[in-house]
Parts: C-alpha cells; structure tokens; sequence
C-alpha cells in the first residue's frame, strides 16, 4: 500500500493549483473575478485542508518548498477572503519554509504580504520592518515590481502616522518605478496613495487630478477592487469639498461594486464613509446606522479602520 | 459481506484488528471492523483509490472528480468512484464528492504513514 503522505501531497499539490487558479481568475478582466471567488469559496475546505497538512510536514524536505510556495499561488484571494490573524499566520509559515530552502524571491514576496497583514491588524513598526526587509531582498535581486510595491507598502505606514510630506516621497518612488516597468495596476495603486495623501494635507486639486488619473487607468484595465477604491477616494474628496450629495452618489457605486466583488473590507469602509456624508447632511441617525454596518464588516475582517469608525460613531452620539 | 451480516452478529461485535489502533482510539470498534469487511472486499486498485481519500477532508467538506483524478493519478476516475459509490464508501453532493469522517479515518489507516 502506498503512504498517506505521498496521497496528501498529491491532493495539496492539486488544491495549491486549484488556489493558483482561483487567484488568476480572480484578477482576469471581465466576470473573471466571481469565478475566481466562486471556486475558492467552493474548494475553501479542501484548500485549508491541503495547507494544514503542508504547514505539518514542512519541515520535511518533500513538503518544504510547497509550504514556502503554496500561498503565493492566491495572495489576492486569500487577502480578501481569509481574516488578518489567519492570512498572517499562512505567511510565517511559508516565510519560514522559504528560508528553510533559500528560496529568496518566495521570501520577499511573502515579507510584502506580512506587512500588509501587520499593517491590517496596526502594528505599524513591524509593518515597515517587514516592508524595508522586502526593499532589501527586491533590489538585491532586482525585483523592480516588488521594490515599487514595498515603497508604495511603506509610503501607507507613514499616512498612517500622519507623516504625509513622507508619504508622498514613497509613493513618487511606487508611481516611477511602475510606470518604468509599465507595472499598471501598480501606477494606479501609486496614483490612489497619492491622492490620499495630497487630500490629507487639503491639496484638493492635486488630490483631485491623482483620483482622476487612477481610475481611468483601473477602469482601463479592468480592475473592480481598484475601481470600488479610486470610486471611495472620490467620495471622501467631495466630503471634504462640502459636497455630500456628489460624495453619496461616488459611495453608492464604491459600495455595489464592493459587494459584487465580495470585498468585505471595501464594503465596511463603504459604509462608513457613507456615515461620514449623512453626518455632513447633518441626518445624523442615518449617519449613526450606516456607521454601525461598516463597524460589524470591519470587526469581522479585523481592519483597524473599525476603530477609527468607532470612534466617529462615539463623536455622533455626543452630537445628538 | 450482507450475507455475513444476516449471518450473525459475529462481525458486528467483533473487535478491531489490534494494528489498526488508531482507528480503535477514534471510532467503535465494531464499526472499524465492518469498515474493513466492506473495504477488504475491494479489488487492490479501487482499495488503494478508496485509501487515497483519506487525504481529503470529511463532510461537509465536498470533492469535485478532477480532484480524485489528480489525487488517484488516473486520466478517468469515474469507474472507479462508482465502484466505491456504489458500496456506499462516497456519497454523492450536488454534483460533487462527499465522505464521512469515520470513512476518512478508515481510509488513512489504510496507508502507511
């Protein structure tokens, strides 16, 4: 009789293929997307099954380098679909199997994801130390996309910390590297951050202007989730130009979108902004509701906007 | 294997095999031991295919057929899966696969580790 192990690894050999072909769907233009969304969420168990068998026996030299690759063949889907704790732990995991069998480039991409997990949960210094150990790695072995990624990683740590000046200067570095590889998902990301941080600083116009340039390129490409963003970067501008009923309208879309897509985070934040526009109209119930929905969504995924929302919820309160 | 069943309750009170003690731990015996009357009755190759799927998660996990061809390493696998449905060792889901969870530890034990 043959051996259990050889039969698991056969079947997480398969369900890290199937993962690979949920992602690549996923990001396919189209109705690629749900496809994607609709076979991970069918192979989910089977998929957590194979990965708890690889994270078992990594330290067995068949599994290791399925363990140090098998989340890189879905980090979108698994960003948006598994809470921040459990992506996380995925990563270590793998990071640990990578170095395991010097699999260098396998290490730094997890190192980005690892940021963005840390990042998620708000520990903002182990972020960084993640994002400037990827840097490292990248240019060493002159990974240029990931080198504008891990810029772009570190330019939202320092908008985190209020440090826009500091922000900016990451996310130019993000905006020339991907525009230089042609990296275009990559040069919207850039141009959203920017945005963000220019409007942060009341820079309407330019932030305006980045807006603009993002989702022209999302839309070009076909990228929702890039889309749903630049549509809620839109709306948080015309709140801050006073203009609640532009902002509702840029909401509304940001949140239909979001939820097509299944971006459980998109939509908590969707929500939430959606209070901070009924808070301008001054229907303030209205306000305190939407703020709530966006609070459950973003507890559930574990976002530490939920704090932030929370503590917006809380200034209601004391207004009414 | 209904015949020996009719027979007596011989089998349904029998113990499992002393080496298939993790089964004993996680099961009744006497269910281990009809697991592997059924299963014992298996040409070799449907049995190393039913032993294959204890790598696979129990219900309400479920399976699709690329997944027990990937995993049984044949081009076809649905001969096999009707042998195995038919004996009741695979239920089907909706278009899809499911096993028990005592049927998947019978399975593993099956293997060797």
């Amino acid at each position: 009789m043959s051996s259990l192990f050889e039969a698991c690894q056969r079947h997480a050999e398969y369900f890290a293929t199937v993962l690979r072909t949920a992602n690549t769907n996923y990001l396919a233009s189209g109705d690629g997307w749900l496809d994607g969304l609709a076979l991970f969420d069918r192979e989910r168990s089977n998929i957590e099954a194979a990965w708890r068998w690889v994270c078992a026996n990594a330290a067995d030299p068949r599994a290791t380098s399925l363990c140090a690759e098998f989340p890189n063949h879905g980090p979108y889907i698994l960003s948006m679909r598994l809470p921040a704790r459990a992506w996380q732990s995925w990563i270590k995991s793998a990071i640990q199997a990578a170095r395991q069998c010097g699999a260098r480039k396998i290490e730094a991409s997890h190192l980005g994801n690892l940021g963005v997990t840390h990042r998620r949960l708000g520990n903002i210094d182990a972020a960084i130390a993640a994002f400037e150990a990827q840097t490292a790695i990248a240019r060493e072995l002159g990974l240029q996309q990931l080198e504008a990624t891990a810029a772009g990683n570190i330019g939202l740590c320092h908008a985190d910390r209020q440090d826009f000046r500091q922000a900016i200067a990451a996310q130019e570095i993000n905006l020339r590297i991907s525009r230089e590889i042609q990296f275009r998902r990559g040069e919207a990301i850039a141009l959203g951050n920017l945005g963000n941080a220019h409007a942060d600083l009341r820079e309407t116009e330019r932030a305006s202007q980045y807006y603009h340039e993002q989702l022209l390129i999302v839309r070009s490409i076909g990228d929702r989730q890039g889309e749903a963003n630049a549509l809620g970067n839109l709306g948080l501008l015309a709140i801050d130009l006073g203009d609640h009923v532009r902002a509702v309208e840029f909401f509304e879309q940001q949140l239909s979108m979001c939820r097509e897509i299944g971006d459980r985070i998109g939509e908590g934040n969707a929500l939430f902004s959606f209070g901070k526009a009924y808070h301008l109209a001054g229907d303030l119930a209205r306000a305190a509701e939407c703020t709530e929905q966006g609070i459950a969504i973003l507890d559930e995924t574990g976002h530490p906007f939920a704090n932030e929302a929370r503590a917006f919820l809380s200034k209601l309160g004391s207004a009414t | 294997m209904l015949a020996r069943l009719r027979g007596g309750a011989g089998v349904i009170e029998a113990k499992a095999p002393t080496d298939r003690a993790d089964i004993e731990n996680q099961t009744i015996p006497t269910v281990a031991a009809l697991l592997k009357q059924s299963t014992d009755l298996l040409p070799n190759q449907t049995r190393e295919c039913f032993a294959f799927l204890g790598a696979f998660a129990p219900k309400p996990a479920t399976f699709d057929l690329e997944a027990m061809a990937a995993v049984w390493q044949v081009e076809d696998p649905k001969p096999i899966l009707r042998e195995l449905a038919a004996r009741g060792l695979v239920e089907p889901a909706g278009g899809r696969f499911q096993m028990h969870a005592l049927l998947v530890a019978h399975a593993r034990s099956l293997l060797d580790p």
